[in-house]
């Protein structure tokens, strides 16, 4: 019998496949603990969008050298004590600040992706590096946009990365979301919060090319106006009540699991 | 005095009446042309042959090219909203309203889906034009944005439905791409049916209430089963399902 050959797109998914986005969505809320449902509704979703960036970082000055340099955010992100000789309210004592009150790791985060993200062993290495580098990115982010880890904020900063990545996915989850947090959250305007992260993202500089290796050191407030990253003002607005409304769901579910 | 007012009301009425008619023509022989030959045969002198009027008559009422194409999508939107509406009207069953939905969506995409499809590539390939003409088509997606974000918003009781309009647009101008396909029936029933189907588990996991109502509830356990079980559910189309059985 002829054995069948598959050949292996080195690329990005460059398919548009909302019924497969769909489809896991369903499965997702079925199960929650299957995330790796979650990176299937984004590369359903990606329809070459996360190429043109891949393109487009290659022919920036911080995505050649990135890239020549074989560099990774990652391991920038774990020397700890590099971060802690950053100045005060620099951006990389912000970040070591925000891990160590959130109670975050990159390394947990590396490996969370790594279970659940089936694309990653189909990819090219330089794609993937700007992929865990966009994935990496992603605590540093909140740091510039102030948006906090309560669900709102979550929220917000997915239509921040919508506007600045132009994946669709982002989009779809910060609804799924949004959805989610607009029953828990009562009262609270979750999805102009949501537009808010959008339409300052889509005003901000491209965050995909930050050269955050050397951003650590800068004051935080240069780094925003570097980026021309303005003030949620909407969220700011309710991020106090966000965070305490997240604070009791959390405990409720802590009761419920004991 | 009395009688020459008359006349001239009536013949502004009547000159109205011929330039609503014009421009109906106008629009048609467009929506013909963009759907017979696609978006790179329209032209001015086209559409005019077409129509069976002068250029000066179509730039009377529409400006330019870019003019046109606008009133093109502002019209396939007033369309396809009045439609949608109808169908909606007096529909209290939350099942009832999403297969109301489901249908003016197979409506559009579907039963009329050579306008839509001419409509949606020509906006996809206008944008590649002359910066005017792209300006104007950013301008006109602008407003169906804005007009499907503010339904969406009072359809979800959310404030603001900007990104909903973007996903459904995005996934809107996939169903176009499926039906390139000369064997994509089975397909687009696949599309359709999942749509329903996470539709249905989606309303569920966001408004719990639905639940309450049994018809609602029922239709979601079937979705349930459906979703997990039956592999026509999803992105697979069922006549390759159907040969593998």
């Amino acid at each position: 019998m002829k054995e069948k050959t598959m050949t292996i797109d080195p690329r990005y998914n460059m398919k548009f496949e909302p019924v497969k986005a769909m489809k896991a969505t369903g499965k997702f809320l079925n199960n929650k603990e299957d995330t790796s449902q979650v990176f299937r509704i984004m590369s359903a979703l990606d329809g070459g969008q996360s190429e043109k960036n891949f393109q487009r970082f290659k022919t920036t000055q911080t995505g050649s050298m990135v890239l020549a340099e074989n560099r990774s955010l990652f391991e920038a992100l774990c020397d700890r004590d590099h971060l802690r000789s950053c100045p005060e309210g620099s951006l990389g004592r912000a970040y070591l600040d925000f891990v160590t009150r959130e109670g975050l790791s990159p390394e947990g985060f590396q490996a969370e992706i790594e279970a659940a993200d089936e694309e990653m062993a189909h990819i090219s290495p330089e794609r993937l590096q700007l992929r865990m580098r966009i994935r990496h990115a992603h605590d540093l982010w909140h740091i510039l946009t102030g948006y906090g880890r309560d669900t709102v904020g979550e929220v917000a900063l997915l239509g921040f990365t919508y506007a600045q990545t132009g994946i669709l996915g982002f989009a779809y989850l910060g609804t799924m979301v949004g959805f989610k947090a607009k029953r828990e959250f009562e009262a609270m305007p979750v999805f102009a919060c949501f537009k808010e992260g959008y339409e300052i993202g889509k005003k901000a500089g491209w965050l995909i090319e930050a050269d955050w290796e050397n951003l650590f050191h800068l004051p935080l407030e240069q780094v925003r106006e570097m980026f021309s990253i303005d003030q949620p003002v909407k969220y700011f607005g309710i991020a106090e009540r966000a965070a305490e409304r997240d604070l009791e769901l959390r405990k409720e579910l802590a009761a419920i699991a004991a | 005095m009395m009688t020459s007012i008359a006349a001239t009301i009536q013949n502004t009425d009547q000159r109205l009446a011929r330039g609503a008619r014009t421009q109906q023509k106008i629009l048609a022989a467009a929506l013909g042309i963009l759907g017979d030959h696609g978006y790179g045969a329209l032209s001015i002198s086209g559409i005019c042959t077409r129509a069976g009027v002068s250029p000066t008559s179509l730039y009377h009422h529409f400006g330019d090219k870019a003019g046109l194409l606008s009133a093109m999508i502002d019209e396939s939107l007033v369309r396809n909203t009045q439609r949608y509406l109808s169908s909606m009207a007096g529909l209290v069953s939350p099942l009832d309203q999403l297969d109301a939905f489901m249908a003016s969506v197979r409506q559009v995409f579907v039963d009329d889906a050579q306008n839509s499809s001419a409509i949606l590539s020509a906006l996809s390939q206008a944008r590649g034009e002359a910066t005017e003409i792209a300006e104007t088509i950013g301008a006109a997606r602008q407003r169906v944005w804005a007009f499907m974000a503010g339904k969406f918003a009072e359809y979800f009781k959310v404030e603001d439905g900007l990104i909903l309009a973007h996903i459904f647009s995005a996934f809107s101008s996939y169903i176009p791409q499926v039906r390139q396909d000369p064997d994509s029936a089975e397909d687009v029933e696949a599309l359709f049916t999942t749509l329903r189907t996470v539709l249905l588990i989606i309303g569920a996991a966001i408004q719990p209430d639905l639940m309450k109502d049994e018809k609602y509830a029922a239709a979601v356990e079937v979705a349930r089963r459906e979703l997990l079980q039956n592999p026509a559910v999803g992105n697979q189309p069922r006549s390759v399902i159907a040969a593998k059985e």
